[in-house]
């Protein structure tokens, strides 16, 4: 058998960065908000229990230190998830998906159409009463690898599930038929 | 059953229960559990049996022994197994009937395990792994060795008739398949000391440190309060003042533990190379056999340390793709080899690997800062805040503390290296131990760039690449590379028709 592989020039090959990426729709930054504002309030009524039931103050102004850092959490969180929600965005290609996501951390995630084991979409409390879902992507790579792109509209998320089965239908190779 | 052997066509066509073995077996499951979450209660008993005056607790443990020979018994007869249109059925369930089949080309591997009641009775488990990564149990527990033997042999040649069917490439291995089973390497127990001398012996320090306070514990329980701070007082002033020695005296054990631990896990290891892949036997008490199909392997990954690079040691581990709660199972880990057997797994696995030219590459130095800022310039902070009037001996321990991230932070950044090939990627690194890595493009499942913000400003990412056996990651190189490298693997991934399994 004679092994065959032509050298590949680089720049030829077609490149992740220049393509048109998909925003999450707007109503998402309402449902992120929103779950932050959530996670928020509990925190608080946490501080408020902690301030009702303790007898005294571990040192002078506990509660006031307590207070501050509440205020700059929830400061922090909220433009963390302002932001993130202005990083995000997935692609399509014709033979894979990419996603790309965070703030302080950033990721760009590849997944070929070749790889994908399965896709499923789920729907939160929040997200349902907007109308959002959110599709999976799972691969044999663990959990780590396993894509999540939230905020689609109803049939978009079909759709998109739809589209991505197709091309790893289309690939032929059934690892999972 | 000779009968039923001479016809092919009927090969166990006719449900079969396994070994009425399989009963004592799940009995002595039973009675290790309970051995082992009463341990304590039991010596208590044993030193104090005035605590064991209530007669209640041997009641319960004698009716929960009774139910559970009953259930055993029931569910060895609720127990079958057979074949039909090209799978194989298992029928069980005690009051909830349980049909499990796999079909042959699903088939992946099959294994058998023996511990000492298995041994005893010469019985074998029959285990089988399937590709889907449901990680579904299937296994018949006890099954009489040449049986065992016989639906091994009968299951393999049925899966290899129907791909033939199936595909028309598959001559190959037809020829390959008469080839027996080589015999790569064999440890024995001089080699497993050697091997043991290599191991990580903190892993035993903290076993053995962890049992004495657990028996300290038992110790005030069964001897009561104000005796056991009688003793404490008398001994604990004669052990503070031998307080070296002991510390000597608990290296020495664990060292030995390790080594002991080592033999017995690998006793009489042997590891073959089989006409599809690799295969090991392992084990003094539970003897073990695991086998990997080649196409199985996702990537091949040796190390070596200081202490095994003496007796030209190398610990080696084939990554099979599995479902995450099977994985440490489901890899082959040769514990001591050499040169020769990795270069075999090599050759196995990466064929084309020697004839390709590796272009070789170093991580960014700026690692080491974010090394330094993490294990140094961190905890030090911390460290300072919490002991505020810091006295000599603690500015000692912190400067030496911060000498020493700094100096293996260099160590780790200059170990780091990476050589990337048309059909796949070699790394090493490593601090105190070397580890390298060999991995074939095309059984990565998708990829990813991660950069902090500190990192994107000065144009490094992480790249990981992820496969169904685990995630490989180069930290630190230059975004334009790591680009370059995405690009090319994700070509190599779309444009190949080979399947990662």
């Amino acid at each position: 058998m004679i092994f065959q592989n032509e050298p590949i020039d680089f720049s030829s090959l077609p490149a992740v960065q220049d393509i048109v990426m998909h925003k999450p729709a707007p109503s998402y930054l309402k449902v992120v908000l929103l779950s932050n504002a959530f996670l928020m309030v509990l925190l608080l009524v946490g501080v408020v229990v902690a301030y009702f039931v303790a007898d005294e103050e571990p040192f002078p102004y506990f509660f006031v230190a307590l207070d501050s850092l509440w205020v700059l959490i929830a400061i922090y969180s909220f433009w963390l998830a302002w932001r993130g929600y202005h990083n995000q965005a997935y692609a399509l290609r014709e033979k894979d998906i990419l996603y790309k996501r965070g703030v302080i951390v950033q990721s760009l995630t590849t997944i070929p159409f070749n790889r994908v084991q399965h896709c499923e979409i789920k729907q939160g409390p929040i997200e349902r009463f907007f109308g959002l879902k959110t599709l999976e992507i799972f691969t044999a790579g663990g959990s780590a690898s396993d894509l999540e792109i939230p905020g689609l509209q109803g049939e978009q998320a079909q759709q998109l599930k739809d589209f991505i089965l197709k091309n790893t239908a289309l690939d032929g190779k059934s690892e999972e038929e | 059953m000779e009968k039923v052997k001479k016809n092919k066509e009927a090969f166990l066509s006719i449900p079969e229960r396994q070994s009425p073995i399989a009963i004592v077996l799940i009995l002595f499951r039973f009675v290790r559990l309970v051995v082992r979450q009463l341990l304590p209660f039991l010596i208590i008993l044993f030193i104090n049996p005035s605590a064991g005056s209530d007669s209640w607790w041997t009641i319960g443990l004698s009716i929960l022994l009774g139910t559970t020979t009953l259930l055993s018994i029931i569910s060895y007869f609720k127990f079958y197994y057979y074949i039909k249109d090209e799978e194989l059925i298992i029928e069980r369930g005690l009051f909830q009937k349980k049909k499990l089949n796999v079909p042959f080309d699903r088939i992946q591997t099959i294994n058998f395990n023996q511990n000492i009641v298995h041994r005893f009775f010469n019985v074998v488990e029959l285990e089988i792994d399937t590709a889907g990564s449901s990680g579904k149990e299937f296994t018949i527990s006890a099954l009489s060795k040449d049986k065992a033997e016989r639906i091994r042999s009968y299951l393999l040649s049925q899966k290899k008739e129907l791909l033939e069917s199936n595909e028309s490439s598959i001559q190959q291995a037809q020829t390959l398949d008469t080839r027996p089973d080589q015999l790569l390497l064999h440890l024995n127990v001089g080699d497993l000391i050697k091997v043991g001398l290599g191991q990580n012996h903190i892993r035993s320090l903290g076993i053995i440190v962890g049992t004495v306070f657990g028996w300290l514990q038992f110790a005030e329980d069964a001897l009561g309060k104000k005796q056991y701070q009688a003793y404490e007082r008398e001994y604990f002033a004669i052990l503070l003042q031998s307080f070296s020695s002991i510390i000597v005296f608990v290296l020495i054990i664990a060292f030995c533990m390790t080594i002991i631990s080592t033999v017995i896990r690998y006793y009489d290891f042997n590891f073959f190379q089989t006409f599809q892949g690799f295969k090991i036997q392992t084990g003094l008490f539970t003897r073990t056999e695991n086998s990997a199909k080649m196409s199985k392997i996702q990537f091949v990954r040796w190390t070596t340390n200081p202490i095994k690079k003496l007796f030209k040691l190398f610990n080696l581990q084939l990554y099979q793709a599995a479902s995450s709660a099977l994985s440490r199972r489901q890899s082959i880990l040769v514990p001591g080899c050499y040169t020769e057997q990795i270069q075999t797994v090599c050759l196995a696995y990466f064929p084309e690997e020697p004839y390709l030219d590796f272009e070789q590459h170093t991580i960014h130095p700026r690692i080491m800062l974010r090394s330094i800022f993490s294990y140094g310039v961190i905890p030090c902070i911390i460290y300072f805040i919490l002991k505020m009037p810091l006295d000599t001996w603690s500015w000692l321990y912190l400067s030496l503390w911060f000498l020493f991230v700094v100096l293996m932070s260099y160590v780790h950044y200059r170990k780091w290296k990476f050589a990337i090939s048309t059909a796949g990627v070699r790394t090493t690194n490593g601090l105190f131990s070397t580890t390298h890595t060999l991995l074939k493009w095309y059984k990565i499942q998708s990829v990813k760039l991660r950069q902090t913000i500190f990192q994107k400003r000065r144009g490094l990412t992480d790249i990981y690449f992820f496969t169904a056996a685990g995630t490989i990651r180069i930290p630190y190189i230059p975004e334009e590379k790591a680009v370059q490298v995405k690009n090319f693997v994700l070509y190599k991934i779309e444009s190949s028709q080979q399947t990662w399994m």
